[in-house]
């Protein structure tokens, strides 16, 4: 407890600053699942340890301790953690709590509306649907069970500004989006991040990787990496000059940062990095150990700290009997058939 | 053009849709041999033919007959009514959520003159 409640965030921290650098290097569908789970054991198991510094400390609350039947005096003596850390702890929680509440909905609506605008639109069999629409744009829409069955809704002025083969490229690599179920790795990665700001660089991270995932299954679909370099130049480029000439400002979703994806589809395919992955796959590990030690410590101080049966039904006559720490050794000689 | 190895797997609807989407980019109707022209390469003919039947009959498409065969054009309604529906959805600002992925971003001016230069250097 003295230490391994504050290894995740630790962890957390010492891994934000990597993010970026881990998911460029790794493979793209590879950096996209190790960044997910390594984030997600690293969000949750920082929130465990936020929950459990706070409950501590809201356990020497005497009406907390009184519900609980257990000595405050005896939490607070038995507690390793400062009280000024267990505030901060729990303003820490309500903040991120908020926060992730408002990523789940944000992103769950998303994915409603979105599902919804899948079912009223007729789409081709591949899940093409046109829009009549001369600016330049493309997204997948995620739709169906699992998202898998959703449309790739691409505009007339994006299928104007291509190639057949360009056209190709681009409905391969949205597809691959939908295939792959991209938008949930997505959704987690804003959820982690929510639940622990120090993983901030997570979504946009796990953001490129995904369109580098599309990219990659793409230019194999099409079977030449630099015929899906040049589709992705000429897409950006129409949409760009495009957002030039209107008059209105063009909104911009994420900068998905293509030049660094036309670049790395011209150079060679990308390579394994067991070593990289193993960091990712460590500080997972590592995170959620540290965080199951800390809870079995803090169940410990607690169970240490409860009242014995028989005090604790008597307290209920005189409460000045829960001021009293009742040594651990009195609960110790309660048969458990006995208690409650 | 460029590699020799090119490879043809498609995915269970994919030619649908790649030649809806050469109808939709075209400026006007076109037969079957402007299809196949346009797709470039190794599809057989009756393949894009029937591909347009096929898109004819599920009234993503519709035809006219002209001269000895047809020409086809993509359904316009459709489109018109999705063209509401997208932009309602990209243009909420809820949904600019991390879950809908954009094809291509905007790009920065220098961006813009990088990305013009490889276009060039891998251009043939």
């Amino acid at each position: 407890m003295r230490i391994t409640v504050y290894l995740p965030l630790v962890v957390s921290a010492l891994l934000g600053p990597a993010i970026s650098p881990l998911g460029r290097r790794l493979p793209p569908a590879n950096a996209t699942r190790l960044l997910v789970a390594a984030g997600m054991a690293c969000a949750v198991s920082s929130v465990a340890a936020l929950a459990l510094l706070a409950g501590t400390y809201v356990g020497q609350v005497p009406l907390v301790a009184a519900l609980g039947d257990w000595s405050a005096r005896l939490v607070h003596s038995l507690d390793p953690v400062p009280p000024l850390i267990g505030q901060l702890a729990l303003l820490a929680l309500g903040g991120v709590g908020v926060s992730t509440v408002k990523t789940l909905v944000h992103n769950g609506l998303a994915l409603i509306r979105s599902a919804r605008t899948c079912r009223q639109t007729r789409s081709g069999p591949g899940g093409l649907v046109v829009v009549d629409d001369p600016h330049p744009r493309a997204c997948a829409l995620p739709g169906g069970r699992f998202g898998v069955h959703g449309r790739i809704l691409v505009t007339t002025g994006m299928l104007r500004a291509l190639s057949a083969e360009d056209r190709r490229v681009l409905l391969a690599h949205e597809r691959a989006h939908l295939r792959h179920c991209h938008h949930l790795y997505r959704a987690a990665a804003a959820v982690a991040a929510a639940m622990n700001p120090l993983l901030a660089a997570l979504p946009r991270a796990v953001e490129y990787a995904t369109e580098r995932w599309s990219d990659e299954q793409a230019a194999e679909d099409v079977g030449d990496r630099r015929v899906a370099a040049r589709a992705i130049t000429r897409a950006a480029l129409a949409a760009t000059r495009y957002a030039r000439n209107a008059a209105a400002p063009v909104m911009k979703f994420s900068d998905n940062d293509v030049p660094a994806r036309v670049r790395n589809l011209l150079t060679a395919p990308p390579r394994h990095h067991p070593l990289l992955g193993a960091i990712l796959v460590v500080t997972a590990v590592a995170c959620l150990t540290a965080v199951n030690e800390a809870c079995a410590d803090t169940e410990t101080i607690f169970k240490r700290a409860l009242y014995p049966p028989a005090v604790a039904l008597g307290a209920h006559s005189s409460p000045a009997a829960h001021s009293l720490g009742t040594p651990i050794s009195a609960r110790r000689r309660v048969p458990p058939a006995h208690r409650g | 053009m460029t590699s020799g190895e090119r490879n043809d797997r498609r995915p269970a609807g994919g030619l649908e849709d790649e030649v809806l989407a050469v109808l939709w980019a075209a400026s006007g109707p076109m037969s079957p041999a402007e299809v196949q022209a346009e797709l470039g390469g190794q599809l057989a003919y009756t393949t894009v033919m029937t591909t347009l039947a096929r898109l004819e009959r599920k009234g993503l498409a519709t035809r006219e007959r002209l001269g000895r065969g047809y020409v086809y054009s993509p359904a316009v309604d459709e489109a018109a009514h999705t063209a509401d529906a997208m932009r309602d959805l990209l243009s909420r600002r809820s949904d600019r959520a991390a879950v809908l992925a954009q094809f291509v971003s905007r790009l920065s001016p220098d961006d813009e003159e990088t990305l013009q230069r490889l276009l060039r250097e891998t251009g043939d």
